[in-house]
This record gives C-alpha cells, structure tokens and sequence, in this order.
C-alpha cells in the first residue's frame, strides 16, 4: 500500500505547515491528466504541481504490463520555501486527426482512421499559493513541444532533470493570467474573449496558418515578438520570470456595438462564430 | 465512447462515421472496459496513439475539505485486437480547494 503525503499550509497565517495523509490507495505519482504530445513515439506530457515540475514519459506500450517510462522531468520556475503551486489546468492545442489534404473522397476510404498529430504547444494555468488570499497568483505558460524536446536532448543521461533556466526561457511565455483556462484554436490560443475584445496569441510563426490581417476586418495583427515577457511574483526565488518564446498577438476589438454578454465561441480553423446576447437597458 | 453513470460499463465502439459500418480493420468494433465501481462516476478521456488508444478514467476523492484529488486510471486499448490493458501507473492530481 502506497501512503502519499501532503503538506497543506494554513490558509491565512505562515504557520509550521501541517502534514497529512492521503488515502493508501492511491498511485504514488502525482500529476495532471495525462496529455499526449507525440503519438507517433508515444510521448506524454505529466504535469506535476507539487513537484513544480513537468514530465515527458513514454508509454511502453510493447512490455507485457504498459507503463510510463520517464524520459524527461523538467523543472518550472524555482520557488521560495513553503510556497505551492498548484497546476490546476492543462491544456493542448487543438490538432486535426488527418492533414487537411486528406479531406478528399479518396481520403474517406483510407482504412486507417483516428490517426493524430504531434503536438505543438500545451498551456498550463499555474497558481501559487491558492490558499492564501492575500498572495494567490495565477499565471499562464505556454509551452512549445520541439523547443522542450530540443533542449531535453542535449543531454545524454538516462533520465534527466533539467533545470528550468536550461529550457523554461526559450520553450515558454509565462505571464499573469485572469482567466480559468485558454482556449485552443489550432496552433492559437485564445486568451481573452471579454464582449469587445478578442486577444489571440499566435505561435505558429512559421506555419502556414498565419494570421493575416485585411482591409476589411478590424483585427490588428503584431509583428513576431522575441521580446521577453517580464512576470513578477514574490513567490518566485528570483521575485520574477523572464520567457521570451516567439509569438504575436492578433487583437480583434469592437467598439461599434455595445457590450455583449454571455459569449460563447466556436471555431472551426479559420473561422471563429461568437454567439452572445446583447443586454437591453 | 458512452458515458458512465453508477453500476456502469465503459465500451468503445468503432464505426465508420459517414455510413455507421464496424470498422474493417477492428476485429472487435465493440470493446467493453472494466466495470466502474457503483460508487464512483468518473469521467473519461481518451487519447489516439496509433494503433492504440488511451483511454484515462478520472476519479474525483475529497479526502478532507480543503483539497480533492483526482486520480487517474490509464489504460492502453489496441483497437484494430480489441485487447485491454491497464497501465502499471496510476495517477493522483491534487488540488486544492478553498471550498469548505
């Protein structure tokens, strides 16, 4: 039987934390649903708050009992003492389960469906100190795949712990984040969806999916930033987090029309369909 | 995938989505999974890996009243042989809640 524990702080004071145990029965790793990243080697990302970690496995699906394999953990921004971090929302980019040129009658008789694609980026919503009211923080991370793997594999160990100042500022935007999760749209993220404005991160710089703005609309589309995304947090050791992962900003506000409540959106590739209601006084 | 309610059973079932044909390369098109415990109403997700898929049941506990845990029980279904199998590794999320 497998005891976990867990220490939990008090919610309002920096008292001796308490510890606590978990019910025997659960597995001895901790992490957030599983994402898969690359289905063609079976790769799978692991999000571990209470380590402040991420984690690649590979999923040994040949042995006779499958397991998790660790290839990689990763360490994210170092923390003061008895400061938590909770990842408490982990999601992947939206990825077509066929290439866009398979969508043609001869496609349709193909005998081999639910093929997946790799992954390009996945977005953590990451709080520190939850509990407490007067020091909660939450951040978004976007993190690229090949970037994470690239500076994984420089390294020739058997599994390996790789300090975040290694991988974390080139392979990621952090920054403070109000929402609960963003939405994916492709290779995009949608990170504000208020009434009137619609921001759109865009991280596909060399895609063939990029974002062009038009006379006709009213979206302005920012050049490739490099720049460095400055984070600041007491909780941090540093007291902040610089990340510098290429991307732009597509910003799409209405200022025609009053405010509209309740959006919710859908989209399909290109196209985005925003359905609201419009609040009469 | 069909849902899961108290008393239930978890099935995969492979069809051809224009025409609701079984599939041709699946020697089983209906794939029951382990019975879910008649406590417990978890919700599942599942993950294409080739000629594989994950499928992961989610399991929310509240252990005491300022946190929940989810965990995760992983397994690797081979839809073109219909076999089953867990994965040795279970999951814990841990979260914390100010809910009282």
């Amino acid at each position: 039987m497998t005891t976990l524990h867990l220490f939990i702080y008090p919610q309002l004071t920096d008292e001796p934390p308490k510890l606590r145990a978990l019910p025997g029965d659960i597995g001895s790793r901790t992490a957030h649903k599983p994402l898969v990243i690359d289905p063609h080697e079976n790769l799978i990302a692991l999000a571990h708050g209470n380590d402040n970690r991420l984690e690649i496995c590979k999923l040994e699906i040949a042995s006779r009992v499958p397991r998790l394999q660790t290839l990689y953990l990763l360490e994210l921004p170092p923390l003061k003492p008895h400061v938590r971090c909770v990842i408490s929302a982990a999601e992947k980019e939206w990825v077509p389960t066929s290439p866009y040129q398979d969508y043609t009658q001869s496609s349709r008789q193909r005998l081999v469906p639910f093929r997946s694609c790799r992954v390009g980026t996945l977005f953590f919503s990451v709080d520190y100190n939850p509990l407490h009211s007067s020091s909660a923080q939450r951040y978004g991370m976007i993190v690229n795949i090949a970037a994470l793997l690239s500076a994984a594999r420089l390294d020739h160990q058997r599994v390996r712990t790789i300090p975040w100042s290694k991988w974390g500022p080139t392979a990621t935007r952090v920054f403070p984040f109000h929402c609960g999760v963003a939405c994916p749209a492709g290779p995009f993220w949608i990170m504000e969806d208020t009434p009137r404005t619609l921001i759109i991160q865009d991280y596909d710089l060399q895609g063939k999916l990029r974002i062009q703005a038009t006379a006709e609309n009213v979206s302005s589309v920012s050049r490739p930033t490099a720049m460095p995304t400055k984070a600041f947090g007491q909780h941090w050791g540093a007291g902040k987090v610089n990340t510098h992962l290429p991307y732009r900003d597509v910003v799409a506000i209405d200022s025609r029309r009053r405010p509209m409540y309740g959006t919710s959106t859908l989209i399909d590739r290109e196209w985005f369909l925003r359905v609201s209601r419009r609040v009469s006084s | 995938m069909t849902g899961t309610s108290p008393h239930s059973q978890p099935v995969l079932s492979f069809f051809q989505f224009t025409t609701g044909a079984p599939h041709p390369l699946a020697s089983e098109h209906v794939i029951w999974l382990p019975q879910i415990p008649s406590h417990s109403v978890p919700s599942i997700e599942i993950e294409v890996l080739g000629d594989y898929i994950l499928v992961s049941e989610e399991y929310l506990y509240r252990p005491c009243p300022e946190y929940q845990t989810r965990s995760h029980n992983l397994r690797v279904v081979s839809w073109k042989t219909g076999a089953v199998s867990r994965v040795s590794d279970n999951l814990t999320f841990i979260y914390l809640s100010t809910a009282h």
